[in-house]
């Protein structure tokens, strides 16, 4: 099948923070794949109907957050890229790097909020503004400075044990 | 706090080399909700078509021209809700908001099952009693005049609705309650 560059592009601009938001919302390496897929597939069939009225990264963030929120149940299927199965979630780095042990910590108390939650702090970790969050998420802006403020405060008990 | 989650987030900075199969930009590798619904409704579609045709086509061989127009209109009027539905469904785009795609999409879901308990309380019981009727050459009056007949197609009736209920809860409950959870956290 032909791909159109301007999507490779696309891609490859935004693989971090696709994976940044496949990354929360699953649990296991083949669920990571799965979402990275449909997300892709979504950005490929959205592409078109995007005319720029917002910044490039909302909407991308909009494709994702949505694509994987509309899983709402795992789908255990097959893809030919998955290279094993039930591997725990890969984060790129050394082994026994602490960075990515803290990091996989974060990860781990991210997963534990619920789906709008999980987005929300992503978001509010990604540096985006609350006006940019308010955009992408759909919320009144009360509503999001309100919400981040009490997610942080869960993530930091999660945290600390 | 706030500074050394995002300082660490931040390092989080090297993307995996993640291969995206080409072959599944055709579609048909999808599944999420909105088209896991799209392609039951498709084959529930054209099986729908497909059944109108032969089943008319039969009460006609058997010049049964009564029900075979009853059938008729009930099913045209089934294909065009159908139509609608699953066009509403195609339609669905990703690119709005988290808060709209989601009232989206349980609205949807809310069709979906919608579209099962019309099927359930509106046709089961037609089919039903085509379906007796058929296969004993028998006019509603004889079929009236029987309580035996009367308790078979009231208690077949009743059996198939507390069925289908039943797989709608099981299948689909715990969906619309989660989305309905997102609606009221984001509102």
């Amino acid at each position: 099948m032909q791909i159109d560059p301007k999507f490779n592009q696309l891609i490859d601009e935004n693989k971090l923070l696709i994976q940044k938001v496949c990354r929360v919302y699953s649990d296991n390496q083949d669920d990571f794949l799965d979402y990275y897929q449909e997300v892709c597939i979504q950005l490929w069939r959205s592409m078109q109907s995007f005319r720029g009225d917002s910044a490039q990264s909302t909407w991308v963030y909009r494709v994702a957050i949505n694509t994987c929120i509309g899983q709402l149940r795992k789908v255990k299927r097959k893809i030919d890229t998955t290279p094993l199965e039930g591997k725990p979630l890969n984060i790129p780095g050394e082994a026994d790097n602490p960075t990515k042990e803290r990091l996989d910590l974060l990860y781990q108390s991210i997963r534990k909020l619920k789906e709008t939650d999980r987005a929300l702090i992503l978001l509010y970790l990604e540096d985006k503004s609350y006006k940019e969050i308010t955009d992408i998420m759909g919320i009144t802006m009360s509503n999001v400075g309100v919400r981040i403020n009490r997610i942080k405060a869960q993530l930091k008990g999660m945290i600390n044990g | 706090m706030d500074d050394e989650l995002k300082q660490l987030w931040n390092k989080d900075t090297s993307a995996e080399n993640s291969v995206v199969d080409m072959s599944a930009m055709d579609s048909n590798k999808r599944s999420d909700l909105v088209y896991r619904i799209y392609k039951k409704l498709r084959f529930e579609h054209w099986f729908n078509i497909a059944f109108t045709i032969i089943f008319t086509a039969y009460l006609v061989y058997r010049e049964n021209f009564i029900t075979a127009t009853i059938v008729m209109a009930i099913m045209l009027v089934i294909i065009l809700y159908y139509h609608t539905l699953i066009k509403k469904v195609k339609n669905q785009t990703y690119t709005e908001s988290v808060s709209d795609y989601v009232k989206d999409i349980c609205g949807h879901l809310e069709s979906f099952i919608k579209h099962y308990k019309i099927l359930c309380y509106f046709l089961m019981p037609v089919s039903i009693y085509v379906g007796i009727s058929l296969n004993n050459d028998l006019t509603i009056s004889e079929i009236l005049n029987s309580p035996k007949r009367i308790a078979i197609i009231i208690s077949a009736i009743v059996f198939t609705i507390a069925l289908v209920l039943f797989i709608l809860r099981i299948l689909y409950e715990k969906d619309v309650k989660k989305l309905r959870e997102m609606i009221d956290e984001l509102s």
